[in-house]
């Protein structure tokens, strides 16, 4: 992959006394998305975090346009065009729909345009717009998280499991938008457990296991080779 | 995967009226217990004199514990030093006002309240600047352990009192409020003390302004959702390190304010009396909701009415009065009055 937007070297990250990642090497292509897929606890979520300064690697090196990154607080990788969707959310939950949204725009308010794209992608939000986040449900409160990091065009978009405990319906909802925001050439590198949505929106694959990238590729050759799902992620593919 | 999901436009339903009002349950304590003072006080100028000296307290508990519970809300911070900077804004406000004699000794009001802004401004930047020094070299290393934070924060509270000590000796020292504001004004039959009034203006301007900088600013934005969740806050782009250090700055600077008012309602300090305060701060910061800075404002107010209640009804009271209080809110409300939701 020539164009990368993000490039991991050898990244080796320790948590406490464990060792989480052994040495990612990954390129992230622009204007694609790539799911990163991996049984749980391969690291996947580590290596989002990683990447966005909130674990410090201790070895290894991450290039954004090929610029390094990994010296720099989360704050300063934020600046440099990274959107974040935590695995948990993140929510303000004492905080309105509008103020989680206005403190994501850094350049002070959203801009209108993008407003209208989020309301139209998420009508909940709009209905809910001054209410406080923590009275939103699961699903409301997810696609608060991903409105957030969109709110502005970022270079790339990090995205822990979007899908994860919401019913089919909201999960729908959130394809459709993540689809939209992929047809508008946003660089997206996404964890996902559910492999119907990773392959509904995924160009390319990078498949991680104990704390290592085992396998990249493009999605639909992964999509299309159930063998190689079983054996890299153990799927049973009636998902197939 | 389907293109055309649903839209979720979500139905609102209206919340019965006690469900609604809720929330707002503690901000009806404070006007609940002056209606119970005035209900149990035999004299209605004593009661009056009475709310007005607990408003005053309370407000001034306030100034200094409003920067404590930002404090701990925002960085997890347990900073037993607090009490320094209450401490050295008292001397230093002091001082100055001593300084300036003729201007408090003066019966003009506007050299009064020159004198006494002098006094504050003084007080607020030596304290902010040792708040901004205390961050550096004492709580930065113990960010995320709380024992230890006792220990080194309790600490520098040690030093900075013998501190005092050698700077100012081991005296108490007596200051008399600015001319003008000795005395009382008579109002319904019960006497006002001037001083006390003017701290409830400025306890009142304080919780105002903080209220306007938390709700309707950028800034506040950021330092609310700090206090929640401060990861998030940084990997939305902002240097959650430099809030952390503005507030702890700002809160020292309150401290030091909340010194000099203590010092003139008081009219004599002494090295440890921020220690001493410590206790109320507590009490209010944890009654309030840790973080919270309604929750503070209305702790405050409710402890400086039941002391001031209570030490007239049976004075022996108001020694645990406080202690009780904290104990009825704790069983009501374990999380505080205000209650500010932590990230897991």
């Amino acid at each position: 992959m020539s164009d990368a937007i993000l490039r991991l070297k050898g990244v080796k990250t320790d948590i406490a006394q464990y060792h989480i990642l052994h040495g990612v090497d990954l390129d992230v292509p622009r204007g694609a998305v790539t799911m990163l897929l991996g049984r749980n606890g391969a690291g996947k979520t580590t290596t989002l975090r990683t990447i966005m300064g909130l674990w410090k690697p201790h070895q290894g090196e991450i290039l954004l346009d090929g610029a390094p990154i990994n010296g720099l607080n989360p704050a300063q990788i934020a600046r440099r065009g990274i959107g974040f969707v935590p695995e948990d959310m993140g929510i303000f939950s004492d905080l309105t729909v509008e103020e989680n949204i206005r403190l994501a725009a850094l350049s002070g308010q959203p801009i209108p345009e993008r407003l209208d794209w989020i309301f139209e992608a998420f009508p909940a939000l709009r209905t809910f717009w001054k209410s406080a986040a923590g009275t939103l449900s699961g699903g409301q409160k997810q696609m608060l998280s991903v409105a957030r990091a969109v709110v502005e065009d970022r270079e790339l978009y990090l995205i822990d499991e979007p899908s994860k405990g919401l019913a089919p319906a909201i999960v729908a909802t959130l394809a459709k938008a993540l689809k939209d925001l992929k047809n508008r050439g946003a660089s997206i590198l996404m964890v996902e457990q559910n492999f119907s949505l990773a392959k509904a929106l995924g160009d390319h694959v990078a498949v991680m296991d104990d704390g290592r990238i085992i396998w990249t590729g493009r999605m639909t050759e992964l999509a299309s080779d159930t063998g190689l799902q079983e054996r890299l992620m153990g799927l049973k593919m009636e998902t197939a | 995967m389907t293109d055309s999901a649903p839209t979720h436009a979500p139905t609102m339903t209206k919340l019965p009226l006690a469900e609604r009002l809720r929330p707002w349950l503690p901000v009806l304590l404070v006007p609940v217990l002056i209606v119970i003072g005035y209900l149990i006080i035999p004299s209605q100028s004593s009661w009056l004199t009475l709310t007005v000296s607990g408003l005053a307290m309370g407000m001034m508990i306030f100034v200094i514990a409003s920067g404590m519970t930002l404090v701990f809300g925002l960085m997890d911070v347990i900073n037993f030093g607090h009490g320094a900077f209450i401490s050295f804004g008292a001397f230093v406000g002091t001082t100055v006002l001593l300084a300036l004699g003729q201007m408090t000794g003066a019966p003009s009001l506007l050299l009064n309240l020159l004198a006494i802004a002098g006094a504050v401004l003084a007080a607020m930047i030596v304290t902010g600047g040792m708040g901004w020094a205390f961050e550096r070299a004492i709580v930065r290393p113990v960010y995320g352990s709380h024992l230890k934070q006792i220990l080194v924060t309790m600490g520098g509270l040690i030093v900075a009192e013998q501190l005092i000590y050698v700077i100012w000796g081991g005296h108490e020292i007596v200051i008399a409020r600015p001319e003008t504001l000795k005395g009382a004004i008579t109002f319904a039959g019960a006497a006002l003390e001037k001083y006390r009034l003017v701290a409830v203006a400025v306890g009142l301007i304080v919780f105002l302004a903080l209220r306007l900088v938390l709700r309707r600013t950028k800034l506040g934005l950021i330092v609310r959702a700090g206090v929640e969740n401060p990861e998030m806050v940084q990997a939305l782009g902002y240097n959650i390190t430099r809030v952390f250090v503005g507030v702890f700055i700002a809160g020292s600077a309150l401290a030091g304010l909340g010194g000099v008012m203590w010092a003139l309602y008081q009219e004599v300090i002494t090295a440890h009396m921020g220690n001493e305060i410590m206790i109320l701060v507590f009490i209010v910061v944890i009654i309030g909701g840790l973080g919270s800075v309604e929750g503070c404002f209305i702790g405050a107010l409710t402890v400086g009415l039941v002391q001031n209640y209570a030490a007239f009804m049976e004075p022996k009271l108001a020694l645990i009065s406080n202690i009780a209080l904290m104990v009825a809110i704790l069983m009501w409300r374990p999380m505080g009055m205000v209650p500010v939701v932590k990230a897991k």
